[in-house]
């Protein structure tokens, strides 16, 4: 067989019913799925069963990787998660989460592109993974422990350097609404209670091995040098945030917040970003500060210094340091995180009482931070937060609860943004106490159900952001359109797709972003500005199609999709034309299987009708476009009931949106009446056999 | 030819430039990094150590001719007239136009400066910029002087298309009605400054 680079070669299945451990083949199993979610997908066609639950010891958990973890190339840290969403409802279908940190790098230096986990422990066990030599091994003295302690014990078992993927108490009680940790702030939402399921309370790895590059090593060094030269600040925007002298254009909403004057002032010496000219890519790590960007210019001067994943020049993670919040709430004064972890304390609160940039907001967000990072609690993309609000703002938790339960909260302290309440919060939702803790760990769509509460309410909201299947919006029309909005339809929870957010925000004027956009997609129509929407065209189908197969190419290659693709660039003398081949360079080079873009483009369909066919077979319905890929109401909607396309609104024409779906599937080569692929679409991507057996099940058109 | 180490005043940094005219180049390319358009008087009193109407002839002549050196010699360095006729100096490979447009307009009327980058937001990107934005680099406007401007603007024509939109979480941004409608200006701003957080 053909020696390739790039992968590690190696699958590691972990049984813990029967404690057996095998080991596959990747290439021979799974190369032409790439890695990550290509592998995920993969194992869930060929080894769940339709019918199977979340929590059954059925399902199974696939903690992949791709052929560039691990490797040189920028941005390479991530690991996908696949497995049956706990959160997914009416009915669990196939998700995957994904977190960055060392554990993807370290797995491969270990040896393995994936850990296929299935069965069920009979009690409490931890995975110890060093390089060659697994075991499965008893967890009673970490079970019941938060992933902090968790993750110290087992570093002190394997070494510093190993990485340790966790649960917390969350996890354990099988709430629904949990993560899976690593590297102290590199979470995976929703995988949590399914680990917890299996008894299964950690992964530690430790790698003491490389990963071969098949291609020249200098041509690699100055493929990766080119990359870095591409890359603008976290979710590739490509403009600084203020006026810099070698910035032709700047954003105010872009999070390259460096700047001359603006510092790190809680490191020792202070440093100062400065203007970091993107010529220099040994100052990419300044560009970015997503807690000053969040939290408001009062971050900066609690900033340490950003942290991020393996091979992430990036670091979107921003630590800081926040003395008044150790003293007053006895947690720890240091914290890290980015978006949705610095968000998650304070994103409860309407109001603080010093501003929702004061200190105050800061405090939330370290006491929020440090105990959903402990107890592994999941935000759901901030809807579990926006659910609280809402919930409580109309009455609904006083409803529902008994008096004794709802006075033991303290919603006066609540009402005033009072840091403290979160205490009274978290917990109960990491441990099942009470009803209202309960409900909120359930995630959306069974909490209303439990509550008896219509999702049709919910749909209504646009202030919820809630999208459908218990899950809300990740990038829709507030920012693009039709596009957004079809991509929203395509998967089983929020959809986690930046490909087309990355491109719209990267904060290029319009005339720009048009330009490039003609040459990727092939008219300046396929973007529109903000707000300023203009009716269906193929581009903007084009654009659906290449985002949605760029997130899975790059989920399944371990490349960041917060961050690429890398279609604009910070360089003037590209016209700030980034490059649509680099992930195609970066594999070939890497693999020593040569790919172009079209051929590696063709594998991230494959993979993407693979997660379509197994929804199809799971719902058991080729009707996926009424039953599946749904829009809410609130996109149709128009608080001052302008017209559509009038600039200032973002809803849009459900007529539009009817053909919006009709171009997008035309260009899938998927039947239009149902939103399901053809027998012939499957075939042409390699999928012939998932075609046959869907048509024995008459779930093809 | 000056040898530039026999200057007193020269600066360590730039001692390996035997040539003045390449000390030149140097000066204005660093300047440029850090955001600084020089005039030519303060790239003597830096690279001469001695303001430039005290300087000997000879020394100013030498100077004058390893400037015209500089900017024929390198494509690099370029010169432009600032308000009243001076003459400021830059790189174009570490400055782009737009700054040093910024950096001229400050030295003159600061509230066309504010009009006028208000302005170019609203036509070019297109939005709203908020008020706070002229508080970093290159404007470095204090809060008092923002409101005194502001104050200025609302009184005189010229300004008239300048407006203010104000978001839900109380941020004030500015447009100009030239380019952004109200209800435009109004949606976009809530965007920047709410929105985009509530979808990260």
């Amino acid at each position: 067989m053909k020696k390739y680079g790039g992968w590690a070669g190696k699958v590691l299945r972990v049984n813990l019913s029967d404690r057996k451990i095998s080991i596959e083949d990747t290439i021979e199993k799974y190369r032409d799925f790439l890695g990550g979610t290509g592998i995920g997908y993969k194992v869930f066609w060929d080894e769940v069963l339709p019918g199977t639950k979340p929590f059954d010891p059925e399902n199974k958990i696939v903690f992949a990787v791709g052929p560039l973890a691990g490797t040189g190339a920028p941005c390479n840290g991530r690991t996908a998660i696949t497995t049956l969403w706990p959160t997914c409802w009416p009915k669990a279908l196939i998700g995957t989460g994904h977190m960055g940190g060392n554990f993807a790098a370290e797995l491969k230096y270990a040896g393995y592109d994936a850990i296929i986990i299935e069965g069920k422990a009979n009690k409490p066990v931890w995975i110890s993974i060093v390089d060659e030599k697994v075991t499965i091994n008893d967890a009673g003295h970490i079970w019941g422990q938060g992933i902090r302690r968790t993750t110290i014990e087992l570093s002190r078992i394997l070494g510093s350097e190993a990485s340790v993927a966790a649960i917390g108490q969350a996890g354990e009680n099988l709430v629904p609404m949990s993560v899976v940790m690593n590297s102290y702030s590199h979470s995976a939402g929703g995988v949590g209670a399914v680990m917890g399921s299996k008894n299964l309370k950690a992964i530690a790895v430790r790698g003491t091995g490389g990963i071969s590059i098949a291609g020249n090593r200098e041509e690699w060094e100055r493929l990766i040098k080119y990359h870095l030269s591409l890359l603008g600040a976290n979710n590739q925007h490509v403009v600084p945030n203020s006026p810099q002298p070698w910035a032709e254009f700047y954003d105010p909403a872009s999070r390259w917040l460096a700047s001359k004057g603006r510092a790190w002032g809680a490191s020792s010496p202070v440093i100062e970003t400065g203007p970091c000219d993107p010529r220099d890519l040994n100052r990419i790590a300044y560009r970015t500060n997503n807690a000053a960007f969040y939290l408001g210019e009062i971050a900066w001067k609690y900033t340490v210094r950003g942290s991020g994943c393996t091979g992430c020049p990036i670091r979107c993670h921003t630590m800081i340091k926040i003395p008044s919040a150790a003293a007053k709430y006895g947690i720890p004064e240091i914290g890290m995180n980015t978006c949705g972890g610095l968000n998650f304390g304070r994103s409860f609160f309407r109001n603080f009482p010093d501003g929702m940039r004061g200190l105050t907001n800061v405090e939330a967000c370290m006491v929020g931070m440090h105990m959903a990072d402990d107890y592994g609690i999941w935000c759901n993309y901030g809807q579990l937060q926006r659910d609280f609000q809402k919930l409580y703002y109309e009455g609904i938790i006083k409803n529902k609860l008994g008096e004794k339960e709802f006075k033991s909260y303290s919603w006066d302290k609540y009402e005033k943004g009072d840091p403290s309440f979160l205490f009274e919060l978290l917990p109960r939702i990491a441990f099942k106490e009470g009803e209202l803790g309960t409900a909120l760990g359930l995630g959306t769509g069974a909490h209303l159900e439990r509550w008896g509460l219509s999702e049709s309410e919910w749909k209504k909201d646009p202030k919820l952001n809630y999208w459908k299947m218990g899950h809300p919006k990740h990038h829709s029309n507030e920012e693009v359109g039709q596009c957004g909005v079809i991509i929203n339809t395509q998967y089983n929870r929020d959809a986690q797709c930046h490909s087309h957010t990355n491109f719209v925000r990267n904060g290029l004027p319009l005339e720009v972003q048009k330009r490039l956009a003609e040459e990727i997609w092939g008219t300046p129509d396929a973007v529109d500005g903000v707000g300023a929407y203009t009716p269906m065209n193929v581009g903007k189908a084009r654009m659906a199609k290449w985002s949605l197969l760029r997130k899975e190419l790059h989920d399944s290659l371990s490349l960041c999709n917060w961050m690429g693709p890398w279609v604009a660039s910070p360089l003037k003398n590209r016209n700030y034309r980034g490059d649509d081949t680099i992930e195609s360079m970066l594999y070939t080079l890497a693999t020593g299987d040569r790919k172009s873009r079209e051929e590696l483009d063709l594998i991230a369909e494959r993979i993407f009708l693979l997660h379509r066919a197994i929804t199809i077979r799971d719902m058991n319905t080729k009707e996926m476009r009424k039953e599946h890929d749904t829009i809410p109401d609130w996109v149709f909607y128009d608080p001052q009931k302008r017209p559509v396309y009038t600039k200032g609104t973002i809803h849009l024409d459900p007529k539009d949106m009817e053909l919006a779906m009709d171009m997008f599937y035309q260009e899938m080569g998927w039947d239009r009446t149902t939103g399901a692929p053809t027998y012939e679409t499957y075939r042409k991507v390699g999928l012939e056999e998932v075609a046959k057996e869907l048509k024995k099940r008459g779930l093809l058109p | 030819m000056i040898k530039y180490d026999e200057n007193p005043a020269n600066l360590s940094e730039t001692r390996q430039y035997e040539d003045l005219s390449m000390a030149i180049v140097y000066k204005i390319r660093e300047g440029s990094k850090a955001g600084r358009l020089y005039q030519k008087d303060e790239i003597y009193l830096e690279l001469m150590g001695e303001d430039i109407q005290e300087g000997d002839d000879e020394r100013r002549k030498a100077f004058e001719e390893a400037l015209k050196r500089a900017i024929e010699e390198h494509s690099d360095i370029k010169e432009v007239p600032g308000a009243g006729g001076a003459l400021f100096y830059y790189s174009e490979e570490y400055m782009g136009e737009p700054y040093v447009r910024l950096l001229l307009q400050k030295q003159g009327d600061p509230l066309l400066l504010i009009a006028e980058t208000v302005r170019d937001n609203s036509a070019s990107y297109p939005r709203p910029i908020p008020l706070n934005m002229f508080k970093n680099p290159p404007f470095d406007f204090s809060e008092e002087e923002i409101i005194e401007c502001l104050r200025q603007m609302e009184t005189k024509d010229l300004f008239r298309d300048i407006a203010r939109t104000v978001t839900s979480a109380g941020t004030v941004f500015l447009y100009s009605t030239s380019h952004l409608t109200p209800d435009y200006a109004s949606m976009l701003a809530e965007w920047f400054d709410v929105g985009q957080f509530e979808n990260p």
